[in-house]
């Protein structure tokens, strides 16, 4: 039994390792070198030093936690609500879902596109709207006060995903005790406020650190719409870490990397502990 | 403290009718089951007075005030549900509290309603915990506990008991009865045991198919079923049915029906009928046999007294008293009287 | 009793209705504005007149198939999606099975390494990914960002099929080993049609963001001839910014291929999320 178990998750294993797992050995090893074009030696923690000091990473880093508050504090609850709303199966929920899911499914590569235009100073959609209604528009992308929230505006209302969640974890609650609280004289905003709500911190819990991990890991958007500035205003970590890449940098790159990869696992970890995540109620 | 009284209610799904013109009057304080195979009616019948469930055609009245429109909340009734349906993020004491809250009901109020519950369910160390870690006996309790803070005008209870086993069934039937004579409350209980229904309705009533069958005290609707669907229903084991002929009885398109205890070994005394039957299997259960009979095409069951010992295999002559024979017509199954 | 309970019922389905509709416009306005503009001449845009194109034109659409050739992203990107997605699903499904049923050394320790890895946040691995693929000779190959992707996702189909499988019910896979059935043969001719749902829904997943990927897609390719279709929109913002139309059309082609997918299949991609990130 054992030949045909070994050459079964061999495959897996294979790709796991050679594209993973080495990657990282690699990753966290080179991050105490000087590895450029020039060649590879070890300096012990000079990048981690340089990165302390380095005010472009933190610029890099605050950005990225602008970008991760505004999913947690804002296209969360949008998905929470919607996906309350929905899970009553109020009348044609089934077109709703399909059309605030639909967002979900167009890359970042179109959304960039897309707002790239959208944002557009001369014939953009936002400041065409703005003009209808009598506000002046303004030069989105290029103002260094402005490029961040119009960075972030491209998914902040785009929570298809979480309501998704909210709405199978909704289907979830047994109906009977719904009824329970409709016969014990709930209406139907208490029930959603006093029942359904309280029993949707588990899948909150979830969101939140998927929300959390997704603004680790943006790039694209960010990339193509504004490649990071003007002026660094739009960076974000691997934004940073890829263009250390592009200038060589790859002892300095691979110690972002490991920030990356770090911060990651701890939040996963924290999160699992703070929200225990994993544990049900019902 | 209200009666109830449901007017000609039906309701459909579809083309069936899931209840049929359900006609139904229950006094103030009345404990009425209602019983029947699953898929009968009952528990849409229970809804529909609850408000879970739109009522197509007819009327529901709580006390003098016809509810059909009224949302469940505002019916002032309780409802305790199969599953018990416990808000599982809410303690014991939340749980109780709940509905008092949604009425506004004043906080000394509620902490004295719940206490007083929770002393006579005995769940007073309970309250501080969440469903979860309470047992499937306690969670009843709090399921209970639920309806009895509300004061409300009526119970109603969907098969409360099929959650628990056998010996704690037995128990919280005692405790159901003991509370509501103490409240005195209105109650329409729901179930497919019929065991049930027998030891707790003051009346009960019998459906199947959507179709009220009858309704009467357990006594009456044991000795006297209004059809065979009642008469095979009630009792256990059931009433024996078979055609009349087959007991020598001259009445033709009927169906006598007779219980297993009311039958004699031998001929009997006059004013029977016998009849001839094989012995198949004989259950002996210490203080009495359970036979199981062929005659002809038909099983019969019967219990008699422990001596004489029947063996399996023999053909023996049985007999029942003319009175206690039932007569059916075979069409309309409907009681006809008694061969006597 | 009855017109308040109609009152408070209209009033929360009008703020129900009203909040969908603010969220809708604002997350698919600029797609729709998008995909309506793209029909829009160049002028036209520029000049924002009206909403709707006036008259509406093609050019944007033939434009961006002879002069971007985005026909031969499109065929790139659709043997990377195709590719990648075989290669995950396959290594997941052929990973999940022994883990999901049979006791082994390691079994354990491999589950749990498969699911963290599915969180970590692989975009930091820029650089070892670059070199990897070019000491493997993989660097600007087809092959390699297959293979690539294969590994990316490998977690991901490993996670959700272990989901689907644990919930198998094992007496038939033990019929069948009584039956003298070996191991790859139970596996092909007895588990895989039963997990075919779990199959589908991570193909359907896969794929999508496979279509989707633009980071290592632009990182392990460069010549013209491997681009996907992300990639090469992205050059739209600086190779193409006078047409327009052009880019427009682009993009509005790239979003149809994964919106229609997931309108067809919907099920699949909804049961696959909810799967996948439960874990």
């Amino acid at each position: 039994m054992a030949i045909p178990i070994a050459l079964s998750v061999l495959p897996g294993v294979a790709l796991f390792s050679i594209f993973i797992l080495v990657p990282i050995g690699v990753l966290a090893v080179t991050s105490f070198s000087d590895w450029s074009v020039i060649g590879l030696h070890f300096v012990g923690t000079t990048n981690y030093a340089r990165l302390i000091h380095d005010s472009i990473f933190w610029k890099a880093f605050t950005n990225t936690v602008v970008y991760a508050a505004v999913g947690i504090f804002i296209q969360i609850p949008i998905g929470i609500v919607t996906g309350m709303i929905l899970a009553q199966r109020i009348r044609g929920w089934k077109v709703f879902r399909a059309v605030l899911f639909a967002p979900v499914v167009v890359s970042g590569a179109a959304y960039a596109l897309i707002f790239a235009n959208v944002y557009d100073s001369r014939y953009g959609l936002l400041n065409w709207v703005l003009h209808f209604v009598g506000i002046g528009g303004r030069d989105w992308l290029y103002n260094v006060s402005t490029a961040l929230p119009a960075v972030a505006a491209t998914y902040a209302f785009n929570a298809g995903f979480f309501m998704i969640l909210v709405m199978t974890e909704v289907a979830a609650i047994p109906a009977d005790i719904l009824e329970a609280a409709e016969v014990d004289g709930a209406t139907r905003l208490r029930r959603q406020r006093y029942i359904v709500l309280p029993l949707l911190r588990h899948i909150i819990g979830t969101c939140v650190l998927l929300s959390l991990l997704s603004s680790l890991a943006f790039f694209d958007i960010v990339y193509i719409l504004t490649s990071g500035g003007p002026n660094n205003a739009t960076l974000t970590l691997t934004v940073y870490a890829f263009q250390q890449y592009t200038a060589d940098s790859w002892g300095y790159a691979n110690a972002i990397g490991v920030f990356i990869v770090l911060v990651g696992f701890i939040v996963i970890v924290a999160m699992k502990k703070l929200f225990r995540i994993g544990e049900r109620e019902l | 403290m209200a009666s109830i009284t449901y007017e000609h209610v039906t309701k459909r799904f579809d083309e069936s009718p899931a209840v049929d013109d359900l006609n139904i009057e229950v006094a103030d304080g009345e404990f009425l089951v209602l019983v029947g195979p699953s898929g009968c009616g009952k528990t849409t019948a229970l809804r529909m007075l609850a408000g879970l469930e739109e009522i197509t055609s007819g009327r529901i009245l709580i006390g003098d005030r016809v509810v059909n429109n009224v949302a469940p909340g505002a019916r002032n009734v309780a409802m305790v549900f199969q599953s018990y349906a416990l808000y599982p993020h809410m303690t014991v004491y939340d749980n109780l509290a709940f509905s008092l809250r949604n009425f506004d009901v004043p906080k000394p109020e509620i902490e004295r309603r719940v206490q007083e519950a929770a002393k006579v369910l005995e769940l007073g160390e309970y309250l501080k915990r969440k469903p979860k870690q309470l047992s499937g006996g306690q969670r009843q309790r709090v399921a209970l506990g639920r309806a009895i803070v509300r004061e409300p005008s009526a119970f109603l209870m969907d098969e409360p008991l099929s959650n628990l086993d056998a010996a704690l069934r037995v128990q919280t039937r005692a405790e159901i009865l003991k509370l509501q004579q103490r409240l005195d409350t209105t109650t329409i209980y729901v179930t497919h045991d019929q065991v049930e229904a027998m030891t707790m309705g003051d009346r009960i009533a019998v459906m199947s198919r959507g179709v009220l069958q009858q309704i009467g005290s357990p006594e009456e609707l044991y000795t006297r079923p209004a059809n065979t669907f009642v008469a095979k229903f009630i009792g256990s084991p059931a009433m024996n049915l078979l055609p009349s002929r087959e007991l020598g009885l001259e009445s033709a398109g009927q169906l006598a029906g007779f219980r297993p205890e009311h039958v004699e070994l031998g001929n009997g005394r006059t004013g029977s009928a016998h009849y001839q039957a094989n012995v198949e299997v004989v259950e002996y259960l210490g203080d009495e046999q359970l036979a199981h009979l062929r005659l002809g095409d038909h099983d019969i069951v019967v219990k008699l007294p422990v001596e004489p010992r029947l063996q399996a295999g023999s053909q023996k002559t049985f007999s029942v008293p003319l009175h206690k024979v039932l007569l059916f017509d075979e069409t309309t199954t409907h009681a006809v009287g008694t061969a006597a | 009793m009855i017109a308040r309970r109609l009152v408070t019922r209209t009033m929360s389905a009008g703020a129900y209705y009203g909040f969908l509709a603010f969220v809708m416009i604002a997350a698919l306005g600029p797609i729709v504005w998008i995909m309506v503009s793209s029909f829009k001449t160049n002028p036209q845009i520029l000049s924002n007149g009206s909403f709707l194109p006036h008259p509406a034109t093609a050019a944007g659409y033939r434009n961006v198939f002879t002069e971007v050739h985005l026909q031969t992203a499109l065929v790139n990107t659709f043997i990377y999606a195709a590719g990648g997605t075989a290669g995950a699903v396959l290594a997941g499904f052929l990973a999940a099975y022994p883990t999901s049923r049979l006791t082994f050394p390691g079994r354990h320790l491999m589950t749990v390494v498969f699911s963290v890895a599915l969180a970590v946040p692989i975009v930091g691995l820029i650089v070892p990914e670059f070199f990897i693929e070019k000491d493997l000779g993989l660097f600007d190959s087809k092959l390699g960002l297959i293979l690539f992707y294969a590994a990316m996702f490998f977690p991901l189909s490993f996670v959700i099929q272990r989901a689907f499988l644990v919930s198998l019910p094992f007496e038939i896979e033990e019929a069948a080993m009584l039956d003298g059935a070996g191991y790859f043969k139970i596996l092909g001719r007895v588990v895989a049609p039963l997990a075919v749902p779990g199959l589908a829904t991570v193909a359907v997943l896969v794929f999508i963001f496979i279509w989707n990927e633009y980071f290592f897609a632009q990182l392990l390719t460069i010549s013209f001839g491997n681009l996907n279709i992300q990639v090469t929109l992205a050059e739209f913002r600086s190779a193409f910014q006078r047409d327009t139309t052009a880019q427009l059309a682009g993009t509005t082609i790239a979003m149809l291929v994964p919106i229609t997918a997931f309108l067809g299949l919907q099920r699949y991609v909804i049961a696959g999320l909810t799967a996948g990130s439960s874990r």
